[in-house]
């Protein structure tokens, strides 16, 4: 499947390369969002249908100040020496592993729930929020 | 009477959407929603690249995974076949105009050098 998708990644990037604009951001940037995003699609697509909905969470998931018993150190070595690691350090060590796990590992919320042991509303609540505070910190 | 603050919170969710497509953790509808709105919507557009680009860095977490050997000539092929159709359904045009412009483009082409790598970790990763 991974092969799958760099090999329509290759023909897509080829097909659509005049559409590629420097101005908007680098080469490499818009290739890998180009295989990144139709790995995304094919990844949630085999999973729609053990997923629930995950506009359904009801207010008492949503706790923001869920806290784990132990304090969560970080799964992952994530200094890579760019403008955001000082942004990725002022979020909480959980929260900054939620963030990774998504982007890196390509995970959902649910996934990053079960693998944290944190509630699902938590995990979402969390990801946003670290979103908002990486825009703020970044701009 | 304006107040332009009422409008903040969607803007800003927005941003928030925009990242979350990026990273991934939007279901399928909401991928399709939001790519189906980017079309029509350029600050939604600059908000996924503004993402991309911060978030690109961190694509170098992963351990990377080579692909086959299979991989590139099925790549070739596919291409060549492509190239074939598109001759076929337009025998009249001399030098299409996009491949020129592909060549040209230095930038896309350094970008891509590293691109059977690169995608492959990602995918690699996120597949597995």
């Amino acid at each position: 499947m991974a092969e799958d998708i760099v090999h329509d990644a290759c023909l897509n990037i080829w097909q659509h390369a005049d559409s590629f604009d420097p101005a908007k951001g680098s080469a490499r940037a818009w290739i890998f969002s180009v295989a990144r995003h139709l790995a995304l699609n094919a990844i949630r697509y085999r999973d729609r249908k053990i997923t629930f909905d995950s506009q359904v969470t009801t207010e008492l998931e949503v706790d923001e100040h869920f806290q784990h018993a132990t304090v969560a150190e970080d799964t992952f070595d994530w200094q890579t020496g760019q403008r955001m690691d000082s942004c990725l350090e002022q979020l909480e060590p959980e929260r900054r592993n939620c963030v990774l796990h998504a982007y890196v590992d390509g995970l959902s919320h649910a996934e990053i729930s079960a693998h944290i042991g944190a509630p699902l509303g938590t995990v979402k609540a969390w990801i946003k929020r670290s979103l908002l505070r990486l825009r703020e910190c970044m701009t | 009477m304006t107040r332009p603050s009422q409008h903040e919170p969607e803007h800003e969710d927005d941003h928030a959407l925009a990242g979350e497509y990026v990273q991934g953790t939007l279901s399928l509808e909401q991928r399709k929603a939001l790519e189906a709105r980017l079309v029509y919507e350029p600050k939604l557009q600059k908000a996924v690249l503004a993402w991309e680009e911060r978030f690109l860095p961190y694509t170098a977490i992963t351990d990377p995974v080579t692909p086959s050997d299979y991989l590139w000539p099925r790549i070739e092929r596919s291409l060549a076949s492509r190239e074939a159709l598109a001759k076929r359904a337009h025998p009249a045009t001399t030098l299409p105009p996009r491949p020129r412009r592909m060549l040209h483009s230095l930038k896309l082409w350094r970008g891509a050098a590293g691109f059977g790598l690169a995608a492959a970790l990602v995918m690699g990763v996120m597949l597995a």
